[in-house]
């Protein structure tokens, strides 16, 4: 037994996407951090397709980026192709999306992890947490090393008894080429339960074998819509970084993605395999996602669909390595090769990675405060994927609440709670805590109640200030944020204030039609036309917001209310067996958050307040004398 | 203000005393008191934050009810959000903390029997008040340290019965066919509001939404199923507007006598001259707890005067929307030449006025009642009459009215929600914008069936349309 001489405040296992947010939060954050990962050359490794962004999760890059996080600037910094989705429709629908060079995308955030003052980064594998009276002191590797912390962030992935699927060929690992981790063994001996997920990933090919006269061209949007709020941020030096920010303007050098689809054959071929599928043969067990269904699945549950999209993105600038998105699959190799000759485009595409899937352990989140801090063991956080999520952006968010919760534990400061109405964030953690989730979870923007407020525009008006009060954004940002929203104060002082023909243009700029380049180039002067757009959006969206708003005006204020953490729900009469059975499953932490678990009533709610309300005031009475009240 | 308390329940006590008495300044609430049945006067209680605004919007006095000394009754009219009579009542304001449940606090005592308390209650929420949760009132009383904390166990066990007995009622109502076709409407918006979210969440997967017509027309086929609903749960027209009981007949028949008569007090200029009535005349009466819309139309007959004839034409429109009839005939006068021509449609009481004077030959062999608007004869046996027909044409609403009337209200907004869905995209707004609309209408719906969440939203979006890359 060996013991490393230095101690850690914040350990985090796993160098993933949400590994790294972990590790850098809580190292901004002052604290001295380790990251212990099993292979430093995997280190921000897409497992999956080579992009970053999209609906909703473009929302929570941007929300990151505003907190300080990483992934917007490496994604900036590494993309080869950028575009905004869904243009035509209200701006906090839009969602920016990029594809990434995958090698440049790693080696850059290892480079910038190395260069984290504060931050350690090792290869090792931890086999056990240690745990005393029921708080984390300490992790122990494989190589029998012990390593002393104050707080323990896992963020392990797929890797807990992860298990491979390619056909009838069943194998442990946490991803292609990667051992698993034995880990969740170690964690349920803690007293944490565990569930059984499954995703998958579809096949890579060698792009000198595709015949892209065949394929739909999908060009990158000009000029490129980048995720960081701050250009002024260093995008890292030279360091594996492919664009850069010259004079004001964002150079990317955009490579194309195809398009391609699915035919009655290749259906056919599928259909006369569907028995060699591990899914459709019973061999996997876990729940897979709905929104990502295996090809296979897509063929049987579409039966009447004659063609499914598919697209060809590019890997990197410097690979001739295709992902093949659309076509997830654990169907055996030989099936894999049969069914992608069928598609247009790819009659002799030579496959570089079969497509597979991967069973893996997660921890429900239910078992999780807000501050994604483990119920029962303090000082365990947990994030990513191993919470039941699915998606790198998903796991970036609860990394960087997670290490900076770590962090504030350490300072003895309350935790970061991000609410559902401030931050897409905010609606993650909570959906996860709060309701748990049947399937890998992804982000939707109807999952938002809010979501004409929480758009991906203004992620800085709403998150900067969080970060900055908790040392997640440093002070030069600070001020260059306060100099964008005194610009922005101005102009919506000019809005309401300057009228044209009669009417104030805040009014012009309500109406549908009416955009702020109508307005005369004097007035458009006062300000940069960024600025503009973000104020005729706030006006041409207010009416609507407000009402969104005022739907879930009652929900926030009985979010306020706190349960206290350990309640024996048992003791409080007056509630049905289920819901006891319910609420001490999931140990609400507030009564808006009982409310919101399913089959809760309000009448239970009501109950559980009264309970609350003379218990705590008998107690109270009590303890202290009643004019000590401030 | 963002962050929770977390930590042991001692250390959290304190903030949790603070929190809840912040709290407790809760919504605007309201709900009949008395017990439900026939008692000569119901209460009708608002409580929270706005009651004393709803007050002002539904109750008319010498002063505005917020400008009333507070436990002091006063004598008013109690109007609907168009300000037309629903009862005569009295109303005492409450101010926090003193008052039952410690916040605001109206009290409106009215005329008992379930349709006119309902009527009330649908005023109150109207002017903005919601349907209180059962057992409310005294869970905030409770709360607001009005009631002794060992009456803690009370208070819960008293919602928990309120809560099983209002469900098992909400339960047996929506088995019905009521239940079916808003479950039916819930289900058809959950797959149109699916159609947008997917539109939105998954622009690039080959999705094909409905274009902007084909959702128009799927929200408009909506919105006439609830137009539908809406419209022949006749209950709702009743509570809100009475019983329509129209009084028909030749002119001088006696018609505006009689409406007085049901009245109590002279409203009608009544004269000898025939023609007197050339406008339609509405009266609500209280008969024995039902609310009656008495109309009283210009007399029928022959004429060439122009305002007379467009009289006519509007007693005719009348008589249409009629829910009970009332024809009156001058006995002591010979029989009017289109008499038999004219006979009714639908359900009628047929009346032989002027049972003080000589019958004249001609009505002999005519059924009818016979009344005397001048001595008063007949006219008890007209209001047991009235009051049979309106039972066996099935006019008079169930007993748990106010478990319907909750439903009308939610199918209303929804209704409401579904036009300005339809508003928003005529005038081409985004989807985003017409999901809000929609998602009123969800909610509204939502109340009486139970909330749709997004995972109900998320499955219909799965099992629509192919997604995933």
């Amino acid at each position: 037994m060996f013991e490393l001489p230095t101690k850690y405040d914040v350990l985090v296992i796993g160098s993933g996407h949400a590994g790294i947010e972990a590790a850098l939060a809580a190292a901004r954050m002052g604290c001295r951090t380790a990251m212990v990962t099993q292979n430093l050359d995997t280190i921000g490794q897409m497992s999956c397709n080579p992009a970053i962004g999209g609906l909703a999760k473009g929302h929570i890059v941007r929300e990151i980026d505003a907190l300080g996080g990483a992934m917007g600037l490496n994604a900036d910094a590494t993309g080869i192709q950028f575009r905004m989705l869904n243009r035509t429709k209200g701006p906090s629908v839009r969602g920016p999306r990029a594809q990434c060079d995958k090698k440049a995308y790693q080696f850059r955030m290892k480079a910038i992890l190395e260069r984290t003052p504060q931050l350690d980064v090792t290869q090792a594998t931890v086999q056990k947490i240690l745990v005393e009276q029921g708080i984390v002191v300490g992790v122990v590797t494989d190589l029998g090393m012990t390593i002393r912390v104050r707080s323990v962030v896992i963020t392990s992935g797929t890797f807990l008894r992860g298990l491979l699927h390619v056909g009838e060929t069943t194998r442990p690992g946490g991803r292609m080429a990667d051992a698993n981790s034995g880990l969740s063994e170690n964690l349920r001996e803690l007293g944490l339960n565990t569930g059984r997920f499954k995703t998958g990933t579809p096949c890579r090919l060698n792009g000198r074998s595709i015949d892209f006269s065949q394929c739909e061209i999908q060009l990158g949007d000009e000029p490129p819509p980048r995720f960081s709020f701050d250009p002024e941020t260093s995008l890292g030096g030279e360091i594996f970084t492919l664009n850069h920010t010259r004079d004001g303007k964002f150079h990317v050098e955009q490579l194309p993605c195809w398009i391609t689809h699915t035919t009655p054959q290749t259906h056919e071929i599928i259909r006369a395999n569907l028995h060699k599928s591990p899914l459709y043969a019973g061999r996997i067990k876990g729940t897979g996602p709905r929104y990502c269904p295996s090809i296979e699945d897509k063929v049987v549950k579409f039966s009447d669909k004659t063609a499914h999209q598919l697209f060809l993105e590019p890997e990197g600038r410097h690979t001739e390595e295709y992902y093949v998105n659309g076509i997830s699959t654990s169907l055996p190799y030989d099936v894999q090769l049969e069914f992608l000759h069928s598609i247009p485009g790819l009659a002799d595409a030579q496959m570089m990675r079969p497509g597979y899937a991967v069973e893996y352990d997660y921890f429900p989140p239910t078992q999780l405060l807000h501050s994604l801090e483990s119920k029962t063991i303090r000082g365990l956080f947990f994030a990513g994927q191993v919470n039941g999520t699915s998606g790198y952006e998903e796991a970036a968010a609860q990394g960087l609440i997670a290490g900076a919760n770590a962090a504030l534990k350490i300072h003895e400061r309350p935790p970061l709670i991000i609410e559902r109405n401030e931050a897409y964030i905010g609606v993650l953690i909570d959906d996860l805590v709060t309701k748990g989730t049947e399937e890998p979870y992804r982000m939707f923007t109807s999952r938002a109640e809010n979501r004409l407020h929480l758009r991906q525009d203004n992620a800085d008006q709403r998150l900067t200030e969080r970060g900055f009060e908790n040392g997640l954004v440093g002070k030069e940002r600070w001020n260059r944020y306060q100099e964008k929203r005194k610009l922005l104060d101005r102009i919506r002082t000019v809005s309401t204030e300057t009228k044209i023909g009669g009417a104030p243009i805040s009014q012009l700029l309500k109406r549908p039609g009416f955009r702020f380049e109508d307005l005369p180039p004097a007035i458009q002067s006062i300000g940069p036309a960024e600025i503009w757009g973000l104020v005729e959006t706030e006006f041409k969206y207010e009416g609507y917001a407000a009402r969104q708003s005022e739907q879930n005006r009652k929900m926030i204020r009985q979010q306020d209310q706190p349960i206290p953490d350990g309640l024996d729900f048992a003791r409080i009469a007056g509630l049905r067996s289920e819901t006891r059975q319910k609420l001490a499953a999931i140990r609400p932490t507030s009564l808006g958050h009982a409310g919101r678990i399913s089959g809760i009533t309000p009448s239970d709610v009501a109950i559980i307040s009264i309970w609350l309300h003379k218990n705590i005031l008998q107690s109270y009475a009590s303890m202290k004398p009643i004019d000590d009240r401030d | 203000m963002h962050r929770r308390a977390e930590g042991s329940p001692v250390a959290g006590s304190t903030k949790l005393t603070a929190q809840h008495e912040h709290v407790i300044a809760g919504d605007t609430i309201a709900a009949i008191s008395t017990p439900a049945g026939e008692g000569a006067i119901a209460l009708v209680r608002i409580s929270g934050v706005d009651a004393i605004a709803v007050a002002d919007k539904m109750f008319r006095a010498k002063q505005k009810p917020s400008e009333f000394p507070p436990h002091v009754q006063h004598f008013g009219e109690i109007v609907d959000e168009a300000g037309r009579l629903i009862d005569q009542g009295m109303m005492s304001i409450h101010r926090a903390p003193a008052s039952y449940t410690g916040e605001d606090l109206v009290e409106i005592s009215c005329h008992g029997g379930t349709l006119v308390s309902a009527r009330v209650l649908e005023s109150c929420l109207r002017a903005g008040a919601r349907g209180a949760r059962p057992g409310e009132f005294t869970e905030r009383a409770f709360l607001n340290g009005k009631m002794d904390l060992t009456q803690a166990e009370a208070v819960i066990d008293l919602i928990r019965a309120k809560t099983d007995l209002a469900l098992r009622s909400a339960t047996e109502q929506l088995e019905g066919r009521l239940g079916q076709q808003i479950k039916k409407i819930r289900d058809e918006l959950v797959a149109l509001v699916a159609n947008i979210e997917a539109s939105i969440d998954f622009p690039e997967e080959g999705i094909a939404p409905d274009d902007r017509l084909q959702l128009r027309a799927r929200l408009d086929s909506i919105r006439k199923e609830m137009d539908a609903l809406l419209a022949t749960a006749d209950q709702g027209r009743i509570l809100r507007e009475g019983v329509r009981v129209v009084i028909y007949g030749a002119t001088n028949a006696g018609k505006s006598s009689l409406l007085n008569r049901l009245l109590g007090y002279e409203r009608v200029i009544v004269s000898d001259t025939h023609g007197t009535t050339r406008d339609t005349i509405e009266e609500l009466i209280n008969l024995r707890g039902l609310p009656i819309r008495l109309l009283d139309t210009a007399g029928l007959r022959a004429s060439t005067n122009d305002l007379e004839r467009k009289g006519m034409a509007r007693t005719e429109k009348s008589l249409e929307t009629a829910d009970l009839c009332l024809r009156i005939a001058d006995r002591n006068a010979p029989k009017p030449a289109d008499f038999e021509t004219r006979s009714g449609n639908g359900a009628e009481i047929m009346l032989l006025n002027k049972s003080d004077l000589p019958e004249h030959g001609d009505w002999k062999n005519v059924d009818g009642l016979r009344i005397s608007c001048a001595t008063g004869e007949g006219l008890s046996c007209l209001e047991q009459e009235i009051l049979n027909r309106i039972t066996k044409e099935n006019l008079r609403p169930e007993s748990a009215v106010a478990i319907n009337m909750r439903h009308r209200d939610c199918l209303r907004r929804a209704h409401q929600a579904c036009g300005r869905a339809l508003d928003a995209m005529s005038n081409g707004l985004a989807p985003e914008y017409v999901a809000v609309d929609l998602s009123d209408a969800l909610h509204a719906v939502g109340e009486v069936l139970g909330a749709v969440d997004v995972e109900q939203i998320l499955d219909s979006v799965f099992s629509q349309f192919c997604i995933g890359k």
